[in-house]
């Protein structure tokens, strides 16, 4: 078999992982979303440039704060549950984050502000719940949950919650959301989104 | 037997009947009980674009054949004509008179045509398609804009009504308690912002300017004035004004006028955080008969997709959330500028700066009126 990274401008999805260091199936999630822009060889294989790469590596050191090295669990305690948070406005951010410190149950948080920050930090941080909002800037959470839900995508299990001011009928006219997704109406019921997050099963 | 006078009588009674018809703006289609079509008017054949030529192949049949393959391909009911046969056979005759359909048709243009049918007293079919493309599209931009505004209505109040649910629950210091405060005061306002301007652009938009007092007015008072009510917060820039056509008159509201001069300059000052010099001129053109009222800026700019968006409802050029604003502010300054007699010309560079002109047209020499001034304080 031809070795393809000794072509130094294309590269398979797995070399592409091993450079951002993240797995196969995260590399397939940005190149299928389009974070990552590659195209198919003729017998259907991604095919990903270096310059994309390197793109993506400089975008992902902006948009992801370095992460603190795993925090330290006590044995015998539950892991935290990783949750994200994808919402543009930052008063909410702040409100979230302000709740989230109140429950009393281990929870690592992290957030982004649009569906781009939102693919990227699925892929790199692997949280359990990702709560998202609709309307936002660039990449909308409509686009993202399209793309996670994608046959295929490596993530169709990820638990995911909708948080938008949009109503139902507005969704449903923009095309409606994914069936097994928890819809919340903002202003958000926090007690009911604590609950559905405290019963979610960690992997 | 006719006689003569009663045929003409007749004849000319069958003229009147035809001339109604073919004015008229609603396609009809007239067809025998045996499916045979006897009649069509003008309108429907422009409609459907029907060809004159072939107008005597046309039965009910071969019109919903033609009919099918103009419609809209999303539109489910792929024969409205038999459809409507089905359900006038069910119906009393009387009932008829109420049975209509809408249909979606992709050519010879897209459009909403409204169908109704009845059947006359000789058993004949007669099918009406009335144009409803523009009603249609009212209701449906209605609808879209009070879901827009419903959710921007609804995102301040999240934060307002999280953030109390969290004092109310959660003991905390009383400088945390402050900053909380201090967000949920800032997002209560952002809400009364929002609620004060959607009820000014929907009065303006309803009474079209009936409730304007319209005056003759001299652009220097109409500047002075809002410079006076220019207060931003923070930002010790003045504005640069060079006014050389002041002495113009123009025929406006001046209340409303300076209100819409006050969103260009707040933006001009909102849209320019870095700083740079905001200037006001004023400029002629087309022959001196309009005027402008000019505000340049130094700051962001606009993207040539964002500046075809500018006048949109609840568009903001900044999806930061950084700069406050409801994204109605243009939105006002075009109605205000445009109901009398204005318009608004924009032109932005992405980091360069903004400059919106109002334009009026100058208001006639023979006005005998003494012009507005605004009352000094």
């Amino acid at each position: 078999m031809r070795k393809i990274s000794s072509n130094n401008d294309l590269m398979t999805t797995r070399e592409a992982g091993e450079i951002l260091g993240v797995a196969v199936r995260t590399v397939q999630l940005w190149v299928e979303s389009g974070v990552l822009p590659a195209w198919r060889t003729a017998g259907g294989h991604r095919r990903i440039s270096r310059d994309a790469v390197d793109k993506l590596m400089a975008e992902r050191s902006l948009v992801l704060a370095p992460q603190p090295s795993a925090a330290q669990v006590p044995n015998g305690q539950a892991r935290p549950l990783r949750l994200l948070v994808v919402e543009d406005d930052t008063t909410l951010l702040k409100l979230f984050s302000m709740v989230v410190e109140g429950w009393d149950f281990p929870l690592e948080l992290m957030t982004a502000s649009n569906g781009f920050e939102g693919l990227l930090s699925i892929g790199q941080e692997q949280p359990d719940i990702v709560v998202t909002d609709l309307n936002m800037p660039g990449m909308d959470g409509f686009q993202m949950l399209r793309s996670l839900k994608k046959n295929g995508s490596g993530y169709e299990n990820l638990k995911l919650i909708v948080v938008s001011a949009l109503s139902v009928g507005d969704i449903k006219d923009r095309g409606g959301l994914p069936d097994d997704v928890d819809f919340f109406q903002k202003p958000i019921d926090f007690l009911r989104l604590e609950t559905v997050i405290r019963n979610h099963p960690r992997a | 037997m006719i006689n003569q006078a009663d045929q003409k009588h007749l004849q000319r009674q069958n003229e009147q009947l035809k001339s109604i018809l073919e004015l008229n703006d609603s396609g009809v289609i007239y067809s025998e009980s045996d499916g045979k079509v006897s009649y069509v008017n003008r309108a429907l054949k422009r409609m459907f674009a029907i060809d004159d030529d072939r107008q005597d192949e046309l039965t009910l049949t071969t019109f919903e054949n033609h009919l099918a393959a103009l419609l809209d391909p999303t539109e489910p009911l792929r024969k409205p004509i038999s459809a409507m046969l089905d359900q006038m056979q069910l119906c009393d005759v009387e009932l008829t008179q109420h049975l209509s359909q809408l249909v979606k048709l992709a050519s010879p243009r897209p459009a909403v045509l409204q169908i109704s049918g009845s059947v006359s007293a000789e058993g004949g079919l007669i099918f009406y398609f009335r144009d409803i493309t523009t009603e249609f599209e009212v209701d449906r931009m209605k609808s879209e804009f009070l879901a827009t505004a419903a959710h921007e209505l609804r995102t301040p109040l999240a934060s307002i009504s999280g953030f109390t649910e969290l004092m109310l629950a959660r003991a905390m210091s009383p400088e945390k308690q402050r900053e909380l405060l201090t967000t949920i005061h800032t997002q209560s306002q952002v809400l009364a912002n929002l609620i004060n301007e959607l009820l000014d652009l929907s009065r303006i938009e309803s009474r079209q300017g009936k409730d304007f007092h319209r005056q003759h007015c001299l652009v220097e008072s109409i500047v002075a004035q809002t410079i006076r009510g220019l207060l931003v917060k923070g930002d010790k820039r003045q504005v640069n004004i060079r006014l050389a056509h002041g002495k113009q008159r123009i025929m406006v509201d001046p209340e409303k006028t300076m209100q819409a001069l006050l969103n260009v300059l707040s933006n001009a000052y909102k849209y320019s955080p870095n700083g740079g010099a905001i200037e006001l001129e004023t400029l002629m053109r087309g022959d001196d008969e309009e005027v402008g009222i000019r505000v340049t800026d130094q700051g962001l700019g606009m993207s040539t997709q964002d500046l075809s968006r500018v006048f949109d409802r609840f568009f903001r050029a900044d999806p930061s959330g950084k700069i406050p604003g409801t994204g109605l502010g243009m939105s006002l300054v075009k109605e205000i500028t445009e109901l009398q007699e204005g318009n608004v010309q924009v032109e932005s560079e992405l980091g360069r700066g903004t400059s919106v002109t109002l334009w009026f047209p100058v208001a006639s020499d023979f006005l005998l009126s003494r012009p507005f001034t605004p009352e000094d304080d």
